[in-house]
């Protein structure tokens, strides 16, 4: 048999994934085998990979970004259906297409953020718009907080005077997210 | 061509950037500090999924944008569809746009800057949005205080797409975040010499910082120069990004100052011999290709850098590095040139500055 891969050579090593009803087999030769098996170890600490993932990696495409972990993802069509983008087009050429892409593809490209990054979380500078809303937002419940414990200690007055300034703030949060 | 932009184009080939002027912290190996921040506006699809009249919506908000005066007073805007090839070719060389932009096909492509080429802004890269700040010498800080604080009077003005996750959303995932990169030009002819440069490059490399040619992405390493880069942009601050990106270039400076030391106390007849030899070719070619000519005036820099060359300074050095370019000499002469015609006024071109 001639190898799935470089579609040249003898195919020595079979490759079997089997996770119940679901077996794939990959036949390559011994060339391929170590090349695959080469990158796809190299991604994990030696001691502690876990083979399903190596091979999950293995079996599922890899485009210039694709780091697909789902072996049903082989035939899926994931679209961002704010602009179209399709994550095998996404592959190809890097590109994203809107801000939506990142909500659709969130699952896929969070082990590619880890992977060039590092990280996966924003920590950075944020736009003042959205810092003063989450101000806000804790100092709401700050409020609110302080007026659950006025009322657990019958200090009405305090509570109806607490109740105001949250509807006080609450107004400028509606400000802030109509802005 | 309008009559504006050709004005325009005509006052950016003879005028100088205030990084060329040379005069920054640690000028002797920093040649220049830039940050630039990717940004896209909020409703808009990214110019990779946008048809034209969003791009041209894009371009509209740029131009809005510089009509306000308190922000932008005396800011310029080039639209690049209306340049000749050789005009884009040449605003790249003089590090104004990324060859990126020079080379896309989107329509409504534009860049706004002000006239001491500080602070610009690509419209329609690969971003809607690439604010850059370029200044002279080593100075991280201070370039970093001056995009933030132009950063957020933009955001005064027009919504960024972001969310609280991924932060700045970017076209392409290597930029999401922070959007933010900062690349400092260094010259390192010492650390050349004694043969120590390729080892600490490519320790940089694997620290995950990026190392470039002085003429950016996909071009060569010339002239000892090298442009040095952060990678990472999510899950760090911008202030954390930039303090790391410092003290990796802290190191490479006290690694150069040692090698210079060393060449100074053990062979200083030698690389008085290189600088003055470059010299020697450099105004008595009578032809000269940019590889060679940047390698020489590399040599010089590195004369300047010792002391043992006074005739100019690193203005003139970093303004040869430019003008020698293919686009930049041909805007110069007001005509198109063949290759050896270029060679030959390059030489020209080189010895009026130099004697």
């Amino acid at each position: 048999m001639i190898c799935q891969i470089c579609k040249k050579n003898e195919a020595t090593v079979i490759i079997i994934k089997d996770m119940e009803s679901n077996r794939k087999e990959l036949y390559v030769c011994s060339h391929c085998a170590h090349h695959l098996l080469g990158s796809a170890v190299s991604s994990f600490s030696f001691s502690q990979y876990n083979i399903n993932e190596i091979l999950e990696n293995l079996l599922n495409p890899v485009g210039k970004y694709g780091q697909g972990k789902n072996i049903t993802g082989l035939n899926e069509r994931l679209k961002c259906s704010d602009c179209g983008m399709d994550y095998q087009e996404f592959t190809q050429s890097g590109k994203l297409g809107c801000r939506h892409c990142y909500e659709y593809f969130r699952e896929r490209l969070k082990p590619l953020l880890d992977n060039l990054h590092g990280h996966s979380k924003h920590t950075g500078k944020v736009p003042l718009n959205i810092k003063e809303k989450c101000n806000r937002m804790k100092r709401i419940k700050e409020i609110k907080d302080e007026m659950e414990e006025s009322i657990r200690k019958e200090e009405y007055e305090k509570a109806a005077e607490l109740r105001d300034m949250i509807i006080k703030e609450e107004k400028r949060l509606k400000k802030v997210n109509n802005e | 061509m309008s009559n504006k932009e050709a004005l325009l184009i005509r006052e950016l080939r003879d005028s100088s950037a205030q990084w060329i002027k040379g005069d920054g912290p640690l000028n002797h190996i920093v040649v220049s500090t830039r940050i630039r921040l990717a940004r896209n506006i909020e409703g808009i699809p990214f110019p990779s999924k946008a048809n034209e009249r969003q791009l041209e919506q894009v371009l509209n908000k740029g131009e809005i944008l510089i009509k306000k005066k308190k922000l932008f007073n005396d800011f310029k805007i080039i639209k690049i569809d209306d340049l000749t090839d050789i005009e884009v070719q040449f605003l790249a060389e003089k590090r104004l746009i990324s060859f990126s932009l020079a080379q896309s096909k989107y329509p409504h492509r534009a860049f706004i800057y002000k006239p001491d080429e500080t602070i610009s802004i690509m419209i329609n890269e690969e971003d809607h949005f690439r604010i850059q700040c370029l200044m002279a010498g080593f100075q991280l800080e201070k370039v970093w205080e001056i995009i933030n604080c132009f950063d957020n009077q933009i955001m005064n003005e027009i919504e960024y797409s972001f969310n609280e996750k991924e932060g700045f959303l970017t076209c392409c995932p290597t930029n999401v975040g922070t959007g933010l990169r900062a690349s400092v030009m260094l010259h390192l002819p010492g650390l050349s010499i004694i043969n120590k440069l390729n080892d600490l490059m490519s320790s940089i490399s694997k620290m995950g910082y990026a190392v470039r040619g002085f003429y950016g992405e996909g071009t060569g390493f010339q002239g000892n120069l090298f442009q040095i880069s952060n990678q990472v942009t999510l899950g760090l601050s911008e202030e954390e990004i930039i303090n790391k990106l410092k003290v990796v270039i802290n190191q490479l400076i006290v690694e150069e100052e040692k090698a210079r030391e060393e060449l100074i106390l053990y062979s200083r007849q030698r690389v008085e011999d290189q600088v003055m030899r470059a010299y020697g070719v450099l105004i008595n070619a009578r032809i000269i290709s940019t590889i060679e000519a940047i390698d020489l005036l590399s040599k010089i820099r590195f004369g300047i850098g010792l002391g043992i060359f006074t005739k100019i300074g690193y203005d003139t050095i970093n303004r040869l590095m430019l003008i020698i370019q293919s686009a930049y000499i041909q805007l110069l002469n007001c005509k198109i040139m063949d290759e050896n015609e270029r060679d030959s006024t390059r030489a020209k071109l080189v010895q009026g500055l130099l004697y």
